[in-house]
């Protein structure tokens, strides 16, 4: 059983908190989408709000017939163009797949909705990471770079590099938490 | 918080944790506020990292501490009030057997309340009474049974009399089908 599935279990077994986790898991990536959308972040946000809200009161019904992350999706995707139906923006014409959506990062006509502050923020922060991973030592540096840019499994980095699963696990805090000292910097949130 | 904690936080993030750690780990968010804001940054570096960025702000938005109110208000889900797939229920063959004497009884049940219904003294209840095919139905108001010399002759007239009244017509069709009973001769 995959964590979402175990987190939307027990939501349904009735501990509110794991809601909790899943909300952090995928708020960024919501955030995300909807800003494809509505443009303004603090419109985005409220709207990220009532997709999560909908999610919840949704979430007896669920299945599991697909990934929690693309009934999600749909919901966001919902309350985004119900949101400027109702401000009576229109909404896009094309309706965006579930797989698709990470794509439409790169879409220029989403792409122009970027403000120059958020960009710079972004730069900051990737550039920062990078920093941070380059001054890893090479192990743990692979074990991150093998974890967030190839999306591989504890198991599969294990095989990979040929070292037990609790090493790599090991390996991939070292790495964030590095990380976390240079963004927690640009952040002002010094220890 | 140590290291111990900050690590499984770091697996939560990579989805690599279940069961009593990953309820540690959700206790452990819930309970302190620093585990939860490292939490926030560890998901929100990995979310840059992998590009979700059009909303990148300075820190990261905590949407479930801004939820955390309207979702005091929404029910607790119990598992049994789930919404339930259609399942085939399957019974023993003891309960069918059951079953199909229940039914049975209740067949022969109702023949006994035709035959006792159709008693002289039983007045009460109307029946209806033959007038001519196709026409609609009258009620009788009393129920006066023929008089058969021979009871065997009798035992078949109450069979046809039920057996007709079973097949004279289905819902619906009342209004235009024909119920025999016992009536008066003319």
């Amino acid at each position: 059983m995959s964590i979402d599935q175990e987190l939307v279990k027990r939501v349904q077994a009735g501990d509110k908190k794991a809601f909790d986790v899943l909300i952090i898991k995928y708020q960024q990536r919501i955030i995300h989408v909807i800003t494809g959308f509505v443009h303004d972040p603090v419109e985005a946000m409220d709207v990220a709000q009532e997709a999560f809200i909908k999610a919840y009161r949704a979430l007896p019904g669920f299945r599991g017939d697909s990934a929690f992350y693309t009934w999600l999706y749909r919901i966001a995707i919902n309350t985004s163009k119900n949101y400027l139906t109702a401000s009576s923006r229109r909404p896009p014409m094309s309706d965006v797949d579930a797989m698709d959506a990470t794509n439409y990062y790169d879409a220029p006509e989403l792409k122009e909705f970027e403000t120059p502050e958020n960009s710079l923020m972004s730069m900051e922060l990737e550039q920062a990471i990078q920093l941070a991973i380059d001054n890893l030592p090479e192990d743990t540096a692979t074990a991150i770079k093998l974890r967030e840019f190839e999306g591989m499994s504890y198991e599969e980095i294990a095989q990979a590099m040929d070292c037990p699963i609790g090493t790599v696990r090991s390996r991939i805090f070292r790495a964030r938490e590095a990380i976390d000292k240079q963004v927690k910097s640009i952040m002002g949130e010094e220890d | 918080m140590t290291v111990n904690h900050r690590e499984m936080l770091s697996a939560l993030v990579d989805g690599q944790l279940q069961g009593q750690e990953l309820t540690q780990a959700i206790d452990y968010l819930n309970s302190d506020p620093s585990a939860r804001a490292e939490y926030l940054r560890m998901q929100y570096t990995s979310d840059v990292m992998h590009g979700y960025t059009r909303s990148v702000t300075e820190r990261p938005a905590d949407l479930a501490a801004r939820l955390s109110a309207v979702l005091a208000d929404e029910p607790v889900y119990r598992q049994n009030a789930l919404l339930a797939k259609a399942k085939v229920l399957t019974f023993p063959k003891t309960f069918w057997k059951q079953a199909t004497g229940l039914a049975m009884a209740a067949s022969v049940g109702a023949l006994a309340v035709v035959g006792v219904m159709n008693q002289p003294d039983y007045q009460t209840t109307p029946m209806a009474s033959v007038v001519n095919s196709g026409n609609v139905v009258q009620v009788a108001t009393e129920v006066n049974r023929w008089t058969v010399g021979e009871p065997e002759i009798e035992d078949r007239l109450n069979n046809y009399l039920v057996d007709h009244n079973e097949y004279a017509g289905g819902a619906g069709m009342f209004s235009y089908g024909r119920v025999v009973s016992y009536g008066t001769e003319q």
